[in-house]
C-alpha cells in the first residue's frame, strides 16, 4: 500500500486516542471506585444494582419498622409485668382473706386494699406510650379505655390490631387490646375478691382463688405471646441483618471496580500509551527534507 | 537529424518539466488538503504527442481518482453522523435521568414508598404526615423536572434539525452551482471543490452519488424509494416547518420539489428526525405512564381509607393527571397534610393499614403487570444499552471510514517523500534539456565559425 502522510498522522491519532480512552474509563473507575457507574456502562449490570439497592432501601425501612415494634412490646412486657404483680398481690390477699380464722375487720381493710389495687390496675392498663394509648387497640387516642366506677371496670377501646411490616407480606401484631384483658377474666375475679371479702364469704374467697389463678396464668400467657412477638422480630431483624451484609456484597461485586486490577490495568494503558506517544513522535519527525541536502 | 531538432526537442522536454514540477508543488502545497486529489504530469504526451497537441490540462496532466473508493466512502460516512449523534442524544438522555443518585427517581420513588411505612408506625403524627406529603411534592416535582428536560431536549433537537437542514440546503446549492459549470469548463480545482462539498453533505445525510460521462454528478437520498436531491441543475431542497411553542415540538421536514422525508434515515439529520420524532417522545410517554399510574394506585387506595377526622374518600395526588408534566400532590393535602388518611377504618388513631397498603404498592404490579421499580429500571437499562449500542457502533463505522479514508489516500493523497523525489527527479531532467540547449547552440556557433 502507498502510505502517505495523512495516512500515517491519521493512524497514529487513532491508536493515541484509543489508549486515552481506555485510559479516562480506568481512571474514572479508580476515581469513583466504581466500575458502573451509570447504566450505559453495562445496562444489565446496572439493572441488577438498582434492583439490589431497592431491596436494600426496603430492608432499612423493615429494620426500622422493627425498632419501632420493638419499642412497643417492650413496653407492653413492662406493663404486663407491673399487672402480673398486681393478680399475684391480689391472690396472697385472697389467700389470706380465705383463713377462716381472720376476723371480719381484717377482710374489710383486705377488702379496700383490693379496691385500690383495682384502682392500681386501671392507673397501670391506662399507661401510654409515645403518646399513644396502649391497650386501647387501635383507638390509640382514647387515653383511658379501662374506666373504674367503683364498682365495675367496663373498657372503652377497640379490638384492633395494630401491625408492623417486619418483612415482605410478613406483618406482627405489636399490641394487646384491652378485650384480650377483659378475657382473661381478670377484673371479674378481682372484683367478686372485693365483694367476697366486703360481705365477710372467707368460703367465697376460697373459691375464688382458683379464678385468680386462672387468670393469672392467662395474663402471663399474653406476655408470653408478646415475649413470641419480640423474638420474631429479633429473628427476623438479625436475618434482615444479614441479607443486608450479603445484598451489600453482592451489590459491591456488581457495580464496584477492583482497585488493583484497576491499577494494573492503568499501568498496563500508561506504557502502551507512552510507548504510542514514543512512536509517534520519531515517526512524525522522519522527513525526507532532513536528508536532502 | 538536424540541431535544430535537438532544439525542438529539448525546448518540449523543458516546457513538459515545468509543467511536471509545477503539479509537483501544486501537491506539495495541497499536503494538508484532506479533499485534494493528487495530480501527476503524463511525461509521456507531454514530450511526445501522439494525436497532434493536447492542450490544456485534462490532456497532460492525470487527476487520480479513486472512483468507487471515494462513492464508498460517501455512503459510509452517513453511518458515522448517524451514530456520533445518537450516542451524544442517547448519553444525553441518560444524563436526564440522572441514576444512580439521591435526586434520581428511583431513590425519590424509594423514600416516598417508605415514608408511607414510617407513618403506619405512627399514624397520628403530624411529623410523619408532613414528611409523607413532602416526599410526595419530591416525587412530584422531579417527575415534572424530568418531562420538562426532556420536552426541552425535544425542543432543542428540532432546532439542530432547522439548522442542518440549512447546511445540506447550501451544500446542494453549491453542488447543483458547480455541476451547471462543469459541461462548458471542467477543471480538476471545481472537481476537487465538488467533491469536499458532497464530503461534508455525506456526514448530514445518507447520499448516495454518481457521476456523469458529462462530470455532472446525480445524488439521491433515501433506502427503497430513492429521493433526488441534485440531478445536473436540478435541485431537491429541504423545508422545514417549526410549529409553535404549545403544539407538538417536533420540527417537520419536507421536500421542496417532493419525496418522504422517512428517505432521510442516516446521517446527522437522519438521527437528529429520529430522535425528535421518536425516541424522546417514546421515553417521555413511558415516564408519563408511570406517573399517571402511580398517581392512580395511590389515590384508589388512599381513597378507601381515613384520616383522625374521619373523613373518607379524599385523593393523595391530583386525580386529573394525564402525565409527568401535571403530576403532584393533591393542594388540600398541601395546604393540611393531617387530611392524609392511614386508618382502613373511622375512629382509629392507631390504626396505620392504609398507609402499610400504600407502601405495598411498591411491591404490586401495579404497571404493565409489572413493579413501577422494575418498569423505571427497563426505562433506564433501554437507554443505557442505546448509548452503548451507539458507541459501539460509532466505533466500529469511524474504524470503516478511517480504512477507507486511508485506500482513498493511499491512491488519491500527497505523499511528501515521493513529491521530493519527484522534484529532485524533475529539477535534473530541467537542469539536463537546458543543457541540451546551451550544447545546441555551441554547436551551431561551431557550424557558423566554419563560414
Amino acid at each position: 500500500m502507498r502510505i502517505t502522510q495523512s495516512i500515517m498522522s491519521r493512524n497514529l491519532m487513532t491508536n493515541l486516542n484509543i489508549n486515552r480512552e481506555t485510559m479516562t474509563e480506568l481512571q474514572n473507575a479508580a476515581a469513583n471506585g466504581k466500575e458502573v457507574s451509570k447504566s450505559s456502562d453495562d445496562p444489565v449490570r446496572f439493572a441488577k444494582a438498582s434492583r439490589f439497592r431497592k431491596t436494600l432501601s426496603q430492608y432499612d425501612q423493615y429494620s426500622r419498622n422493627i425498632n419501632d415494634g420493638s419499642g412497643w412490646v417492650d413496653n407492653n412486657a413492662l406493663v404486663m409485668n407491673e399487672f402480673h404483680a398486681l393478680i399475684v398481690d391480689a391472690r396472697s390477699i385472697a389467700i389470706q382473706g380465705s383463713d377462716a380464722s381472720q376476723s371480719e375487720e381484717t377482710r374489710q381493710v383486705l377488702s379496700d386494699r383490693v379496691d385500690d389495687m383495682i384502682e392500681e390496675s386501671v392507673a397501670t392498663l391506662n399507661s401510654t406510650y409515645l403518646g399513644k394509648s396502649i391497650f386501647s387497640g387501635t383507638d390509640t387516642q382514647n387515653m383511658e379505655p379501662f374506666e373504674y366506677d367503683g364498682s365495675n371496670i367496663t373498657y372503652t377501646g377497640n379490638e384492633g390490631k395494630m401491625n408492623r411490616r417486619i418483612s415482605e407480606g410478613l406483618d406482627v401484631e405489636i399490641n394487646i387490646t384491652g378485650s384480650d384483658i377483659e378475657s382473661t377474666g381478670v377484673f371479674t375475679s378481682l372484683v367478686a375478691l372485693r365483694d367476697a371479702l366486703a360481705v365477710n364469704d372467707d368460703a367465697g374467697v376460697a373459691d375464688l382463688l382458683q379464678d385468680l389463678q386462672d387468670a393469672s396464668d392467662k395474663v402471663l400467657s399474653l406476655d408470653a405471646q408478646n415475649g413470641l412477638v419480640k423474638g420474631h422480630m429479633q429473628m427476623t431483624s438479625a436475618r434482615l441483618e444479614t441479607s443486608k451484609v450479603n445484598i451489600q456484597s453482592f451489590l459491591s461485586e456488581t457495580e464496584d471496580a477492583d482497585l488493583a486490577e484497576v491499577i494494573m490495568e492503568y499501568n498496563g494503558a500508561e506504557m502502551a500509551y507512552e510507548a504510542a506517544l514514543q512512536v509517534t513522535s520519531k515517526a512524525l519527525q522522519l522527513n525526507i527534507m532532513d536528508f536532502l541536502r | 537529424m538536424s540541431i535544430s531538432n535537438i532544439m525542438g526537442t529539448s525546448r518540449i522536454a523543458l516546457s513538459a518539466y515545468q509543467t511536471a514540477i509545477s503539479t509537483t508543488s501544486k501537491n506539495i502545497s495541497n499536503v494538508g488538503n484532506p479533499d485534494y486529489v493528487r495530480r501527476r504530469a503524463d511525461l509521456g504526451s507531454l514530450i511526445s504527442p501522439t494525436s497532434g497537441l493536447a492542450f490544456g490540462e485534462e490532456g497532460n496532466i492525470e487527476r487520480l481518482e479513486s472512483g468507487f473508493i471515494q462513492r464508498q466512502l460517501w455512503y459510509k460516512t452517513q453511518f458515522v453522523g448517524r451514530h456520533q449523534t445518537d450516542e451524544m442524544v442517547y448519553s444525553q438522555i441518560e444524563t436526564v435521568f440522572n441514576e444512580p443518585t439521591s435526586s434520581g427517581l428511583s431513590s425519590m420513588m424509594g423514600e416516598f414508598w417508605n415514608s408511607w411505612n414510617d407513618l403506619a408506625n405512627d399514624p397520628d403524627s403530624n411529623t410523619a404526615k408532613a414528611i409523607v406529603k413532602d416526599k410526595g411534592v419530591l416525587l412530584s416535582n422531579t417527575f415534572n423536572q424530568l418531562a420538562i428536560d426532556l420536552q426541552t431536549m425535544q425542543r432543542e433537537v428540532g432546532d439542530d434539525v432547522g439548522d442542518t437542514a440549512d447546511k445540506v440546503n447550501t451544500l446542494l446549492n453549491e453542488i447543483k452551482t458547480i455541476n451547471e459549470t462543469m459541461g462548458s469548463g471542467y477543471s480538476y480545482d471545481m472537481a476537487d471543490a465538488r467533491d469536499a462539498a458532497i464530503s461534508k453533505l455525506s456526514k448530514l445525510i445518507n447520499i448516495s452519488v454518481t457521476e456523469n460521462s458529462d462530470h455532472k454528478v446525480n445524488i439521491t437520498t433515501g433506502g427503497n424509494t430513492l429521493v433526488p436531491l441534485v440531478s445536473g441543475d436540478f435541485i431537491n431542497e429541504l423545508e422545514y416547518h417549526v410549529p409553535p411553542f404549545q403544539e407538538n415540538y417536533a420540527v417537520e421536514l419536507s421536500f421542496s420539489e417532493g419525496g418522504p422525508s422517512s428517505a432521510i434515515s442516516g446521517g446527522i439529520l437522519g438521527s437528529l428526525l429520529e430522535a425528535q420524532e421518536s425516541s424522546i417522545p417514546s421515553y417521555l410517554q413511558q415516564v408519563d405512564a408511570l406517573a399517571v399510574a402511580i398517581s392512580r394506585e395511590v389515590n384508589e387506595v388512599h381513597k378507601s381509607g381515613f384520616n383522625l377526622a374521619d373523613v373518607t374518600g379524599l385523593d393523595f395526588f391530583n386525580p386529573d393527571v394525564s402525565g409527568a408534566a401535571s403530576m403532584g400532590v393533591h393542594e388540600d393535602i398541601i395546604d393540611d397534610p393531617m387530611l392524609i388518611a392511614t386508618s382502613d377504618a373511622a375512629s382509629e388513631a392507631g390504626n396505620g393499614n392504609i398507609a402499610n397498603t400504600i407502601s405495598d404498592l411498591q411491591n404490586d404490579y401495579g404497571i404493565n403487570g409489572i413493579k413501577f421499580s422494575d418498569y423505571y429500571n427497563s426505562i433506564i437499562s433501554e437507554v443505557g444499552s442505546k448509548v452503548q449500542e451507539a458507541s459501539f457502533l460509532r466505533n466500529s463505522q469511524e474504524m470503516v471510514v478511517a480504512t477507507l479514508q486511508n485506500h482513498r489516500d493511499s491512491i488519491s493523497g500527497v505523499s511528501l517523500d515521493e513529491e521530493m523525489s519527484n522534484l529532485i527527479k524533475y529539477e535534473q531532467a530541467y537542469q539536463a534539456a537546458s543543457r541540451m540547449i546551451s550544447v545546441a547552440d555551441e554547436l551551431i556557433q561551431t557550424v557558423l565559425n566554419l563560414i
